[in-house]
């Protein structure tokens, strides 16, 4: 019972996620009888890969204590640079393998920037996400690419057992940076760095390679989310993703991961991303107003944020 | 304790709801037939089933679609107002969705509307590789899909302008300015465009420049290109600059993508008191632009914003839905399109008399 009562108590910032959630399944599959049904929720699963996969990187920038708003940027220029190597016909394989080296250098470019040149993470991903999109652009003059390859199709509109490839890829992504941050000392060390960085430097830890291997796992899920979006779509556009880098942290800070850093569970995260997908998904099923969706996916934002001040207060 | 209670239950009914949810896929078939319509195409037979027997003609009763890139510049705005109108008024079911232009937006945003039963795709995303990709997955459910102002290739419908030629008679009714107002000639062309929204809506300004390089033999030196990157503000202040950069210069034609971009150079042509050495000519012809006609019609030398290509938005919805069931019944043509025309001060009026008249009736939701 005591262990139950543990569990409850350490992941209620996840609960309450979850119990949103819940109510939005109710309040959707009340008011439309699409809703509910398998193809439907397939749909919101390929939707929320994306972000998903954005939002599972941006958990490891945010237990640290830092943001990261370069994601989108990031995505979209390894969907750039998967089109342009499509495009000079290289082997799909070999393309999936320097996206995601691309990802690890953006992920350290970002890191160097943070760690060494001693940049705050917000002003420095910012700084970045600007360059990161000036050279999506610039890699075709901002002319989109068809992609017509079974490989990546199969990535972003496959199906294993009904279940689409991309969520499969997105939950397996989860399930590593839970294990990395659980049962590593990798993992532990970022808790302890972002809870408590004097702390953290006083036991030992080198703080430095914590933070830089959190902005290289970044990177990857970043480019990660920008194959999916390039195969989803089966082109890629540098404009990608543009105008959501928001959506993420939001996802993250509704799944109960702190901005202080140092708490949270990534599955929160994917319980925040389902939220704003659910919203995305029922507003539309719904025919809600295109400007009442703004106005509420902006509650929504600000409704994170302001429960992650509470809870942050409560704490202190 | 209730608190717990309540998470729960609330787990407990979240479960229940998807396994019904899954459960109830197969059952859900009339309202969301799609998978086993798709092999059998003729979506006329969808309807029908919701429609009492005794309404005869079921048949043509259709469920639109709508998939609309944004609802925050007037054109868009018209167009689906345009087209909820045609397709109620038509008795059709109309369902839409709103992509903000992102193309997995727009590859969700179409799976909800089949979700929901459209037996057609109308797709106003001006995105033309996502669009071909996304033709060719409904085209294997038996859904025929059609796009608005940017043709997405083989196997889609389109309805709409062509973007180089609409923008070729821009220049040709720039021309006319330049002619009258410049001797015939000019310093420079001033191409305020939008990278964001992609290829196809650039030939917009293409057009223009060309016709306008061409004929007056400019050379690619006088042909300045400026992204804008949709934004207003930055639209002023690039031109502003660029105004300020070439004090020299006194006969500029400007060309902006659309009439929020045509809104922003008049204004800060105005800001630097530069009216009588620029033309500006745009796109859309929204009210900002023909208010500004209809305000200069006394005195047409007052405003550089001379003229907009009218692509006549109000009556896209009557052409689309007409095009819907040509589509729905088989056999209609591939391509078709809108009447477009250059507005000036000279015609404004019959155009605000024509647009006022069509959208008294539209229908408010």
């Amino acid at each position: 019972m005591s262990k139950v009562k543990n569990i409850f108590k350490n992941a209620r910032g996840e609960l309450s996620a979850l119990i949103m959630l819940a109510i939005l399944w109710i309040i959707f599959g009340v008011g439309s009888p699409y809703f509910l049904t398998f193809r439907n929720i397939m749909n919101i699963g390929s939707y929320m890969s994306i972000m998903g996969t954005l939002a599972a990187g941006l958990t490891v920038a945010m237990l640290l204590g830092g943001l990261d708003v370069s994601q989108y940027a990031l995505a979209a220029l390894g969907g750039m640079v998967l089109g342009v190597l499509y495009e000079a016909g290289l082997n799909p394989y070999l393309i999936l393998l320097c996206v995601v080296v691309l990802g690890i250098v953006g992920g350290s470019f970002n890191a160097f920037i943070i760690t060494v040149m001693k940049v705050n993470p917000i002003i420095c991903t910012m700084g970045t996400s600007f360059i990161f999109r000036g050279f999506a652009y610039l890699l075709t003059n901002g002319r989109y690419i068809r992609i017509d390859d079974p490989v990546f199709y199969f990535i972003g509109n496959g199906r294993i057992a009904g279940v689409p490839a991309c969520l499969i890829i997105m939950l397996i992504t989860y399930t590593i940076i839970w294990y990395v941050l659980k049962y590593t000392v990798y993992g532990r060390s970022v808790f302890a760095v972002g809870g408590n960085l004097t702390v953290a430097k006083l036991a030992g830890i080198n703080t430095n390679r914590v933070r830089f291997v959190s902005h290289i796992l970044a990177g990857i899920c970043a480019v990660l989310g920008g194959i999916i979006t390039v195969c989803q779509a089966s082109s890629c556009m540098a404009s990608q993703g543009y105008g959501n880098d928001m959506n993420g942290i939001s996802a993250v800070i509704l799944g109960g991961i702190s901005m202080a850093g140092g708490r949270g569970n990534v599955w929160g995260t994917l319980i925040g991303v389902g939220i704003l997908s659910t919203l995305v998904n029922g507003m539309t099923l719904l025919e809600v107003n295109a400007y009442w969706q703004q106005i509420i996916q902006g509650l929504v934002l600000v409704s994170a944020v302001f429960i992650d001040a509470m809870r942050t207060s409560k704490r202190s | 304790m209730k608190r717990k209670m309540l998470v729960t239950l609330l787990c407990v009914s979240l479960t229940a709801g998807m396994l019904a949810g899954c459960g109830s896929a197969g059952q859900e078939a009339p309202a969301a037939p799609v998978e086993e319509a798709a092999e059998e195409a003729p979506a006329e037979e969808e309807p029908a089933q919701e429609t009492p027997a005794e309404e005869a003609p079921a048949a043509e009763t259709y469920n639109i679609g709508y998939c609309n890139q944004q609802m925050k510049e007037d054109f868009f705005i018209t167009v689906e107002s345009a087209i909820y109108t045609a397709a109620t008024n038509a008795g059709y079911e109309y369902n839409l969705a709103i992509t903000d232009r992102d193309s997995t937006k727009m590859v969700t945003s179409i799976e909800t509307l089949v979700t929901k039963g459209a037996d057609i795709i109308v797709d106003f995303n001006c995105l033309p590789e996502q669009g071909a990709a996304a033709g060719e997955k409904l085209a294997a459910e038996g859904i025929p899909m059609l796009s608005v102002d940017s043709d997405y290739g083989e196997g889609v419908y389109f309805f709409g302008v062509n973007n180089y030629d609409a923008g070729t008679q821009l220049g040709k009714s720039l021309e006319t300015f330049v002619d009258d107002r410049f001797g015939g000639e000019v310093d420079f062309v001033v191409a305020l465009w939008d990278s964001q929204a992609g290829d196809v809506v650039k030939m917009r300004c293409e057009g223009a420049t060309d016709e306008i390089q061409e004929k007056y033999g400019l050379s690619d030196d006088q042909v300045v290109w400026l992204d804008s990157m949709a934004d207003d503000t930055k639209t002023q202040s690039m031109t502003r600059d660029w105004l300020d950069a070439h004090p020299e210069a006194e006969h500029i034609v400007f060309v902006g993508q659309n009439d929020d971009r045509g809104y922003a150079i008049n204004q800060a042509v105005i800001a630097a008191d530069r009216v009588a050495n620029c033309l500006i000519g745009s796109h859309n012809a929204d009210p900002s632009s023909v208010e500004n006609l209809q305000k200069n019609m006394d005195d047409p030398t007052a405003t550089a914003w001379v003229t907009t290509m009218a692509y006549n938005s109000f009556l896209y919805g009557e052409q689309i839905v007409a095009y819907v069931a040509d589509i729905m019944a088989g056999g209609a043509e591939m391509q078709r399109y809108a009447e477009i025309s250059p507005l000036t001060t000279e015609n404004v009026n019959d155009y605000i008399a024509e647009r006022d008249e069509v959208q008294a009736n539209f229908i408010e939701h």
